[in-house]
């Protein structure tokens, strides 16, 4: 398991272990004000800037952050639908953003997306098994037309659902089943990515595990390469090898599960993870430390490191000088911060809970 | 919560799991299925559809109306000339003597041809403009819209009557250009609207990403879900233009004489009307109720389709 | 309607018996339908609820489990029609608030019972500076003029912990972050001392630090004003830190009531287990999670007999039948209730989760 993004040399193209995805350098700005009589000079809002990660074959990270860190942004240029102001998108070596029109229908052959709405995400005049078709019928040269139906049977059931349901149309079934339905249509071209975007928040509750347990599944039957953007980090650390936190528009840490769960080293993340709250009643006491304030704009990030103005450690040096995502001594895994906490030993939650059966 | 599906019977968030989480054995609550069911049951509905439906057989077959109604034979006798409703002949004679129900049952046809086909027209033109102009955005949009504000300010009876002036000699066919040309912009301009609203729809979101061409993206599912309310408009825009039609024939720059039309025969009748009521009468009767329709159901189906009004 | 009986009305959960005080605020077998073109819809079929003062009562259900429409009953503020409501009361300190004609309600409304919704950028007015809006409580139900109200509407956000109040009570709405604005909507729920404050879903629309905050502003300024605080959430995690007594809701009617600690410990009714087993969580990383089959009712066709049988594990034939009664759990009675025909099976597994 990788530790990091950085530190790797740049991959063999001949390697069969190169990375499904590389980004690096990527930045989204978008100008403020529009038209021709934009006040020259003005801003820009700085929605990604400079993003680095890399995502191995069969590896699931996570990318966590708040609204507003720049999460869906990044995702869209992933996506290839918008295009990054600075920065390349590699799929599987090919950079996205060099590739002519056929070429760029190939490479998105092999990754696509699950939407976090499954209300707002399906045609509501299309038939369930028109929306898991429609893939197949945009690259027709994957499948021939006769075996359409065949196929989008076999997908239905592959995301658990009767293939009866073909007929139907979206309001007639419940989220959960849509969101399966959004799965289904993602695995139409068989996939080598997936990103999911918020995949379960719409969802009830009690629906959200049926579509959790249902992407692990896929994931391990079909060797699937996930990007899992999320807020939620109790859900993250449930599917992902791999975390990454974002924080206005940057990767403030990265590391592997085990490593960011237990050790958070930056700031952001340890009160990320402090304020996700626990179903257990007994933990009450445990008053922690919460963040203050709210995020400030990305119009106009604050100079140096951008966690500053609501950092409990902050420095007079974080004001000035920006932190680079790297190992720092006393770390195990990368941190954008100049003064990153130790390792937590014993973390509190596990000492209060570990008593527990 | 602003969700782009179409919200339950009540249109009301209070109702989470009844419009939007209903398992798949209850009865589907589509909005087409909810607007039809909510029009099936009002009388006004209907009293339209069937004026409509009885001024359309008329102008598709209006012997069969003289052949059962009239006595008529076909032949004008100007010593019959301006005579009132008699039996055998209920509306009377017009002003050559021929028979009135003859002549204003004849004269539902232009109307109709001119509400519908223009209305087709600047749908069409509408609904292509409308969706290049939402879908592309950019300059296309810019040189459109501002197409569509010029159009706008156009006025429609006026701009048609300068128009058709300049060109004296002008059938049915030059008039519903006329009329198209001046009557596209409202639609292209709820189209274009429709359009922007549906096109940043994650549906379309998730086709683009699955690496669909524009083309498909704006038929196969900005279309078919942008439409409604432009088709809506245009049912509205069928009563407009045939008041507008009559109009132009009354003010003498539209239809001229030997044609027959509604427009027409009222011109004809502003001389006579004080001595002979029925002249005015039967065409303005039909007229009124033509129109009156097509906007009676125009509006109902609006709101059928508008849950904030519900 | 099968024919159960209605449950007994709730024995008093205070320690003392008998209490000649009425509790602050008590729903008794409210029923709740809406008429609509494709049926009716039982949104809320005989809940029952005590809140007394000073205590914290969540309402916990997922959507249409009747949560919110309950709430807007004791608000006032369902829309009639197309929502009727059948039968039950809603008791404050004893007196029927639903025999209460409009203009009562609205004196009620806001100075004794106060709400919080969830999406604070619809719920205040764009046009209008914060200040005004808060000031506006204090204008129309205590008589001041504009500059005393002003100067409460300051101390308003000061105690909802808005920075710079003096500087932000003139900015509008749009200018506030939503962390911000629900803090807002606090201070106006509270601008009047009401004794109930109903907080439907407060910081479902806010990011997880956000909603920290928000959930610690809750509880202490509840601690502070000593008022009923009534949390409705579909959220087992955020109201796991506040809520003293917990009442689950299933297809508009209550399936468990419980203090807090134990229905985490040991859930009591098969679909509280369910909600528990299937949420990851921070403190138990490699579990497996065990979702609910099936999706939440349509309310306009509710199963029969026990609503959650369709997708329970343990259900019976007899769970198609008949419909469970909300009974006393264990010995304490009155202090834990749960409507399941299996109880003490589902208790006996629920301690090992």
């Amino acid at each position: 398991m990788s530790t990091g993004a950085l530190d790797r040399a740049d991959p063999d193209p001949s390697d069969p272990d190169r990375p499904i995805l590389r980004v690096r350098g990527l930045a989204k700005h978008y100008p403020t004000g529009h038209g021709p009589f934009r006040r020259r000079g003005a801003g820009a809002v700085r929605a990604v800037d400079g993003v680095d990660l890399e995502l191995r074959r069969g590896e699931t990270l996570g990318l966590v952050g708040e609204s507003g860190c720049g999460k869906s942004t990044l995702a869209s240029v992933l996506m290839g639908t918008e295009r990054p102001s600075t920065g390349t998108v590699e799929v599987d070596g090919q950079d996205l953003f060099a590739l002519d029109r056929r070429q760029l229908r190939a490479v998105r052959r092999r990754m696509q997306m699950v939407l976090q709405d499954p209300y707002s995400s399906l045609d509501p005049r299309m038939t369930i098994g028109r929306i898991v078709a429609e893939p197949l019928v945009i690259h027709p040269e994957v499948l021939p037309r006769e075996q359409r139906p065949g196929k989008v049977a076999e997908l239905l059931r592959l995301v658990g659902l009767d293939p009866a349901h073909a007929d139907r149309y979206p309001h007639q079934l419940s989220g959960g089943q849509r969101q399966r339905v959004g799965i289904a249509r993602a695995l139409a071209l068989g996939p080598e990515l997936l990103l999911c975007d918020e995949p379960v928040s719409a969802l009830d509750v009690s629906v959200q595990a049926q579509v959790l347990n249902l992407l692990a599944d896929l994931r391990e039957r079909l060797g699937l390469a996930c990007l899992f953007i999320a807020h939620d980090l109790a859900v993250v650390q449930y599917l992902c090898d791999r975390i990454a936190v974002m924080y206005l528009g940057r990767i403030v840490e990265t590391g592997t599960r085990e490593q960011v769960y237990a050790s958070p080293h930056h700031p952001y993340t340890r009160a990320l993870l402090a304020a996700v709250p626990v179903p257990d009643p007994t933990l009450r006491g445990a008053q922690v430390a919460l963040l203050e304030g709210d995020l400030p704009s990305p119009a106009d990030p604050p100079s140096g490191c951008r966690f500053r103005t609501r950092c409990p450690q902050a420095r007079e040096r974080c004001a000035q000088e920006e932190p680079a995502l790297t190992v720092r001594p006393g770390t195990d895994h990368p941190t954008a911060c100049h003064f990153p906490l130790p390792a937590q030993v014993p973390p509190p939650r596990d000492a209060a809970t570990g008593k527990a059966p | 919560m602003t969700s782009p599906h179409p919200p339950g019977p009540t249109g009301d968030l209070l109702l989470p799991a009844a419009g939007t989480d209903a398992p798949p054995q209850a009865p589907p609550a589509s909005l087409s299925r909810d607007a039809w069911q909510q029009l099936r049951s009002r009388p006004v509905v209907w009293a339209c559809l069937a004026v409509i439906a009885l001024i359309g057989l008329t102008a598709a077959a209006p012997g069969l109306f003289t052949a059962l109604l009239t006595d008529d034979d076909g032949r004008c006798e100007l010593a019959r000339s301006k005579l009132g409703p008699t039996g055998g002949h209920p509306f009377g004679y017009d002003l050559q003597g021929c028979d009135y129900l003859a002549q204003v049952v004849r004269g539902s046809r232009p109307s109709l041809l001119a509400g519908v086909a223009v209305t087709a027209g600047a749908l069409l033109v509408s609904v292509v403009l409308g969706l290049l102009a939402g879908f592309y955005g950019g300059w296309v949009d810019s040189l459109l819209s501002r197409a569509t504000e010029v159009a706008f300010g156009l006025p429609f009876v006026l701009g048609a009557t300068v128009i058709l002036v300049a060109f004296p000699r002008h059938g049915l066919g030059a008039m519903t250009l006329v009329l198209v040309a001046l009557g596209w912009s409202t639609m292209t301009r709820v189209m274009r609207s429709q359009v922007i609203a549906v096109k940043d729809a994650d549906y379309v979101r998730a086709a683009r990403m699955a690496g669909a061409r524009p083309s498909r993206l704006m038929l196969r599912h900005v279309l078919p879900n942008a439409i409604t309310p432009v088709v809506v408009v245009a049912m509205l825009n069928v009563g407009n233009v045939i008041s507008g039609e009559a109009t132009l024939d009354f003010l003498g720059v539209g239809l001229q004489y030997p044609a027959v039309s509604w427009g027409l025969q009222l011109n004809t009748a502003q001389t006579y009307f004080l001595d002979h009521p029925h002249l005015l009468a039967f065409p303005a009767l039909f007229l009124s109720a033509t129109v009156l329709s097509f906007i009676l159901l125009g509006d109902a189906v609006r709101d059928a389709y508008d849950p904030k009004l519900r | 309607m099968p024919a159960a009986p209605p449950p007994p009305p709730p024995e008093p959960l205070l320690p003392e018996p008998p209490l000649p005080e009425p509790p602050l605020l008590e729903v008794d077998d409210l029923h709740v339908e809406f008429r609509t073109p494709r049926g009716t819809v039982r949104a809320v079929n005989g809940l029952g609820y005590t809140l007394h003062a000073g205590q914290t009562l969540a309402l916990l259900g997922e959507s249409g489990s009747g949560k919110s429409v309950a709430a807007l009953a004791v608000m006032g503020l369902l829309p009639t029609p197309p929502a009727r409501i059948t039968r039950g009361a809603v008791r404050l300190h004893g007196r029927d608030l639903l025999q209460l004609s409009d203009a009562e309600h609205r004196k009620v409304r806001g100075t004794r019972i106060a709400m919080v919704f969830q999406d604070a950028l619809s719920a205040l007015n764009p046009v209008l500076t914060v200040g005004h809006q808060l000031g506006e409580m204090f204008r129309v139900h205590r008589g001041l003029n504009r500059r005393e109200a002003q100067a409460r509407a300051v101390e308003l956000m000061d105690r909802v912990r808005i920075p710079a109040a003096a500087r932000r009570v003139d900015d509008y709405p749009h200018q506030f972050s939503g962390g911000m604005r629900q803090r807002v909507m606090i201070a106006m729920a509270l601008a009047l001392d009401p004794e109930v404050v109903i907080a439907d879903e407060p910081t479902t629309a806010l990011d997880v630090t956000v909603q920290a905050q928000i959930m610690r502003l809750l509880a202490d300024l509840q601690q502070e004003t000593g008022t009923g605080l009534l949390l409705i959430t579909h959220d087992l995690g955020v109201v796991a830190s506040v809520a003293d007594r917990i009442t689950v809701m299933y297809a508009g009617r209550v399936v468990e009531e419980s203090d807090a600690p134990r229905l985490y410990a040991a859930p009591a009714h098969p679909y509280t287990r369910g909600l528990l087993e299937s949420v990851p969580r921070l403190d138990r990383p490699g579990r497996r999670l065990v979702p609910v089959p099936g999706s939440p009712p349509d309310l306009a066709h509710l199963p029969t007999g026990c609503a959650f049988h369709p997708r329970c594990a343990a259900a019976r034939a007899r769970c198609a039948e008949e419909r469970p009664a909300l009974l006393p759990v264990g010995a304490a009675a009155g202090e834990r209730s749960s409507a399941c025909h299996f109880t003490d099976e589902v208790t006996a597994r629920g301690g090992r989760l």
